[in-house]
């Protein structure tokens, strides 16, 4: 071929020929200047007829009057066979149909494109694809063609709640109170995602066979906030008075409608009615109203009261969220839980998410924590309520294990980052006063967020950078400043932001000036990290970590906004925080404490007690818990420990032999003989991993390192005679080397400042491959004086699966320069040149002994083998996947090793993942401090 | 331990993880992998019935027939895995297809075949126009189909991976060591284009 085919355009349009869509012909015709090229346009155009014709063989069928399958099948639309039509409207139909992709019965909208022009409804559809809500029907996609744009979604077999009242008249106080529940839990759901419904009615809500009550048609779904003016949606009957005045669609008015359709299903009837809009508007101008009461004199009072309220003509009377009318109805079910005597219940009141625990029980504390919620937050200020009521509870997943929860000091809504996907965190909140938690926002990854005092604004991390944000609906998070490492920060109530740096603690202002030093940490004294900084009630002077690696240093210190201070207050190493009560509250072995503290005279006092046990805390120092000013105190369990077992394969995915019986495992490494596993251990109620040998010969293990600290990081000497290591026996981790018969004593390779965590020992024994924290990759040579040289700086990534070439001529590592984790080789000595060698992102790069072979891992868990030619200055062949793997993490440690032949790979292969605990919510805690 | 903040989740990543790829359950079948046989089967028999609808005229076409036919060619043609090399010749769904086209012909002959017995010229095509026929024309069909003849073997691939089993692009990638689905994206344009420059007007 000629070189024509790669023109640009020509290619576009060969993938829109491909992907069957419309092309501009007449473009395409201009463009095509030569014959050759002439001629493939022509055929392009009768190759486009073709494909359309195997895209969507419906009128195969449609012509010959043949069904295609047993079903009476009459149309298809896309890669959907559309049956009988179950519903019309003026603008499209409904179809009962089949997914043929997903092999399953769905509903298919068709709407034709006049209505669809200009208001992105493909875009609505997407929103509406992110909501995943039992009592909101699932959107499983939407597509569009030159005439139509379809969506299509489960299918529900029942029947609306319209053809309900109409068939059996109206329903049950009982029965329209736990559908209201269910609906505000929907809608509560889309609100969450910043969409209105704006179209609530008895014909676009289903009872499922069964009693599931689903949220049907969205096709009034918006935005909320839109920037531009909407149009009318919805039906008259169920609108609010302010959006027939031409206001625009809210919440309250969300909520009037779904006032206005339980006023409905208990009547059959409507507040304001009407034949025609003017008429209703006529109506609703008059003020005149149908009265609940006086159609159902017989209903209790509770829900004639919440559904008056809710279909209130003044906005400002209605419930401000479908949260707060769903508790209103939840109590004029006969959820009392005022009455209930505080006395008795004192740290009583315990329920959760635990199996078995029905969702009646769940309501029932939830409403419970909201009524004692409001009453602990009188509790600073003012009189104290007579013996307020202890209240423990717990808030289920989404939690997962990037989770650190907050409370905001107003002790309404708990906080936490959470992963979503790959390498992607979202911030969520819970209000406490909900039932459930949303995200809160968008996208991006959000990291140890703390709140403004008036809890209306939240600062974090993320992607290197300290963010701002307002929690409110569809805020746009703001850059304060570059945060590489982000270990926590605070903010007090003259908007001065807190946040440890690569220096110290920084201060900033919430407007994102005034960035300058405040503390910075003493190399000389051994310290490397001050972090964690959380305000005391003067807003001027903090709390914050001082790490070292002298253990005296170590600790809980005291620093100041108005002058230079560092005083010492205690040598724990967790995330510190002041409480209103008089305490400060951090985790020591585990358990979360409480310790008097007179913040005036700064003397701690007492012993500290014991709040709860197996709290979670990351070796950076945070801690998984926080308390409000009102006497809200979160925490959240540590998670137990994931199951792997070692497992060798053929590089076909066979399994060869299990290594070691299943237990926490982490960076395997086969001796050079192939007949030893060295692997870090952690053994089940220690919180320092080991460093064992397993020989695959004997099937035998040995315990290589035993002492307290965390040793880990084994790399075998090209001899197979001695390991290099990791060990913790300070506060950082040194290198150290030992034989592995354990004739000669243990060395001391490397006791410099700073984590240095082993990578890889060169072939020719003389240097090895050694990873600094915060620092970055270094080669260090084992003997002589050479000076160890920098490979790579650190920048966010810290680990770096860095490997020496068989033949010591080249590294392997990992970087994500890129935005992503790939695997890279570079020259040594450096050149200033490096190769990618895995194009869709990788990690654990480990070469064949004959250095012609590269095996990483995928993104996806695929095994990739890059077969590389020295003579061509490491060339990589395309990767080629071998098999697939389930290995606990692919971006953090390794999981991964191969034999010199490469014919082996073992695999820490993930069996279990650990159950991930819920946060745990105690109302009122300091009770439990005798206070 | 390091120091660095939480290791990316245990449960996104099982959850974010894509089913096999058809290259993996290739390779598995080829080793003897019945599980990986059948998944294979069930992940193709729907497309391939599909595309053997479109291709049988009405008269031969009865659905139970057209499903037996498709399941035994699709089986078949798993059976005969142990042929393909898939470094070099990473043709399954062109084999599969091709295997497929073949008993398809057979089927329309002897649909047309009347009175029973009577034999058609080999390349006559048979009476009634296929679904596919009626719908781009016997000569449009015919030009393509010789077209895609002539290209070579992970061009035909492609497109019949992407054109006529309707394949997504992560799947192709896949199927042929493409390295993105941006890369296979573009190797199917490319194909294309060389089938229509195969395509005399």
């Amino acid at each position: 071929m000629s070189d024509r085919p790669d023109a640009a355009w020509l290619v576009a349009l060969g993938t829109d020929v491909a992907e069957g869509r419309a092309v501009d012909w007449n473009q395409a015709d201009r463009l095509a200047t030569d014959r050759e090229t002439q001629q493939i346009v022509e055929s392009l155009k009768q190759l486009a007829a073709v494909v359309e014709a195997q895209r969507s063989p419906s009128h195969a069928f449609e012509e010959s009057g043949e069904s295609a399958s047993p079903t009476e099948a009459t149309r298809h639309w896309r890669h959907l066979v559309l049956y009988e039509r179950v519903g019309a409207g003026a603008f499209g139909s409904v179809f009962r149909g089949w997914d043929t992709q997903l092999d399953r019965e769905v509903a298919v909208k068709l709407l034709t494109k006049q209505r669809a022009a200009g208001i992105s409804p493909l875009l609505e559809a997407k929103h509406l694809a992110r909501v995943r809500h039992p009592n909101v029907v699932t959107v499983y996609g939407a597509e569009q063609d030159q005439e139509q744009f379809g969506i299509w979604m489960e299918f529900i077999h029942g029947d609306t709640l319209a053809a309900m009242v109409e068939e059996r008249g109206p329903m049950s106080a009982r029965e329209v109170a736990g559908i209201g529940i269910d609906l505000c839990r929907a809608l509560s759901s889309l609100h969450g995602a910043s969409l209105l419904h704006r179209d609530i009615k008895a014909h676009n809500v289903m009872r499922e066979v069964g009693g599931r009550i689903v949220l049907m048609d969205f096709s009034g779904v918006r935005a909320l906030l839109p920037d531009g003016p909407q149009e009318l949606s919805g039906t008259p009957l169920y609108m609010a008075p302010e959006l027939l005045a031409g206001h625009e669609a809210t919440i309250a008015s969300e909520v009037y409608s779904l006032g206005v359709l339980l006023f409905y299903l208990l009547s059959g009837r409507y507040p304001v009615e009407g034949a025609t809009l003017t008429e209703i508007k006529a109506v609703h101008a008059t003020g005149e109203r149908i009265r609940l009461r006086d159609l159902r004199p017989e209903l209790p009072e509770g829900v004639v009261q919440v559904v008056e309220q809710a279909c209130s003509p003044d906005p400002r009377a209605r419930h401000h969220t479908v949260g707060q009318l769903e508790h209103a109805l939840l109590a004029s079910l006969g959820t009392h839980v005022l009455a209930l005597p505080a006395a008795a219940a004192e740290g009583v009141l315990t329920a959760g998410r635990a199996r078995g625990i029905g969702r009646r029980t769940w309501l029932f504390a939830a409403a419970a924590l909201a009524a004692v919620a409001a009453l602990g937050a009188l509790w600073p200020r003012g009189a104290r309520p007579p013996d307020p009521l202890v209240v423990r509870m717990t808030l289920a997943p989404p939690y997962n294990d990037a989770s650190w929860p907050r409370v905001s000091p107003d002790g309404r809504a708990v906080l936490f980052g959470r992963w979503k996907a790959a390498g992607q965190a979202e911030l969520w909140v819970w209000p406490l006063d909900s039932l459930e938690g949303r995200p809160f926002t968008a996208d991006g990854g959000r990291e140890t967020p703390f709140f403004s005092p008036d809890s209306q604004h939240v600062g974090f991390f993320a992607d290197g950078k300290l963010m701002k944000i307002a929690m409110t609906q569809d805020a746009v998070p703001e850059v304060l400043a570059d945060v590489p490492y982000p270990r926590g920060g605070d903010w007090n109530a003259s908007g001065t932001l807190l946040f440890a740096s690569e220096t110290g603690i920084d201060r900033i202002n919430a407007d994102g000036t005034g960035h300058a030093r405040v503390t910075v940490y003493d190399t000389n004294m051994g310290e490397n990290r001050h972090a964690w900084p959380e305000f005391l009630p003067d807003g001027r002077r903090f709390l914050y970590l001082n790490r070292s690696s002298d253990p005296e240093r170590t600790g809980v210190y005291l620093g100041s906004l108005d002058r230079q201070r560092h005083t010492r207050l205690m040598p724990a190493y967790s995330r510190t925080v002041y409480a209103r009560s008089g305490h400060l509250l951090f985790v020591r072995d585990g358990a979360l404490m409480a310790q008097a503290f007179d913040e005036r005279t700064e003397t701690l006092s007492g012993e500290p007690i014991p709040l709860a046990s197996n709290v979670r805390v990351h070796t950076g120092g945070d801690a998984a818990f926080d308390v409000s000013d009102t006497g809200v105190l979160v925490y959240r369990p540590s998670e137990g420990l994931a199951s792997m077992r070692l497992q060798l394969y053929d590089r076909r995915g066979q399994m060869l032999q299990v290594v070691a019986p299943t237990g926490f495992y982490r960076h395997p490494r086969l001796s050079p003989d192939g007949r030893r596993v060295a692997v870090e251990r952690l053994e089940a109620g220690s919180s320092d991993a080991d460093i064992w040998l397993f020989d695959l010969v004997r099937g035998t293990a040995t315990r290589f390192t035993s002492q307290e600290g965390a040793d880990i990081r084994p790399a075998w000497s090209p001899d197979g005679r001695r390991i290099a290591f990791s060990s913790r026996r300070g506060t950082q981790f040194d290198v150290y080397v030992k034989t592995v018969d354990r004739t000669d004593p243990e060395e001391l390779i490397d006791s410099s400042p700073g984590d240095k965590l082993v990578e890889d020992w060169s072939q020719d024994g003389q240097s090895l491959a050694i990873s600094v924290l915060r620092s970055g990759l270094w080669i260090r040579p084992l003997s002589g004086n050479g000076k160890p040289t920098l490979v790579q700086a650190s920048k966010l990534a810290e680990f770096w699966h860095a490997e020496f070439s068989p033949d010591g001529r080249y590294l392997a590592y990992v970087s994500s320069d890129s935005g992503r984790e790939d695997v890279y080789v570079e020259p040594l000595p450096q050149t200033g040149e490096r190769w990618q060698m895995s194009t869709e992102g990788g990690a654990d790069p480990h070469w064949r002994a004959d250095g012609r072979e590269l095996i990483y891992l995928a993104r996806d868990g695929g095994l990739m083998s890059v077969e590389l030619s020295p003579e061509r200055r490491l060339h990589p062949s395309a990767p080629m996947l071998l098999f697939r793997v389930s290995v606990p993490d692919l971006f953090g440690r390794s999981d991964l090793s191969i034999s010199e032949t490469g014919e082996q790979i073992l695999v820490n292969d993930l069996v279990g993942a650990p159950l991930i605990p819920p946060v745990h919510v105690i109302v009122n805690w300091q009770r439990l401090v005798g206070r | 331990m390091p120091d660095s903040r939480p290791p990316l989740s245990l449960t996104t990543l099982q959850g974010g993880r894509s089913a096999e790829t058809s290259l993996a359950l290739l390779l598995r079948a080829q080793n003897g992998d019945e599980a990986a046989r059948d998944e294979l089967c069930a992940r193709y028999l729907p497309r391939l019935r599909r595309w053997a609808h479109g291709r049988l005229p009405a008269g031969a076409r009865n659905h139970l027939d057209t499903d037996d036919l498709v399941q035994d060619t699709l089986l078949r043609s798993v059976r005969r895995l142990e042929e393909f090399t898939p470094n070099h010749e990473r043709a399954f769904c062109a084999y599969v297809c091709e295997a497929l086209r073949n008993r398809v012909r057979d089927v329309a002959r002897s649909a047309a075949r009347r009175p029973l017995g009577e034999a058609l010229p080999e390349d006559e095509p048979s009476g009634d126009p296929s679904p596919l026929e009626i719908a781009v024309g016997r000569e449009t069909l015919q030009r393509y189909e010789s077209a895609l003849s002539r290209l070579r073997e992970t061009d035909r691939e492609l497109v019949v991976a992407r054109v006529e089993l309707g394949l997504d692009y992560g799947e192709i990638a896949s199927l042929l060591g493409k390295p993105s689905v941006v890369a296979a994206r573009v190797a199917v344009s490319r194909a294309l284009i060389r089938l229509a420059a195969e395509m005399p007007v």
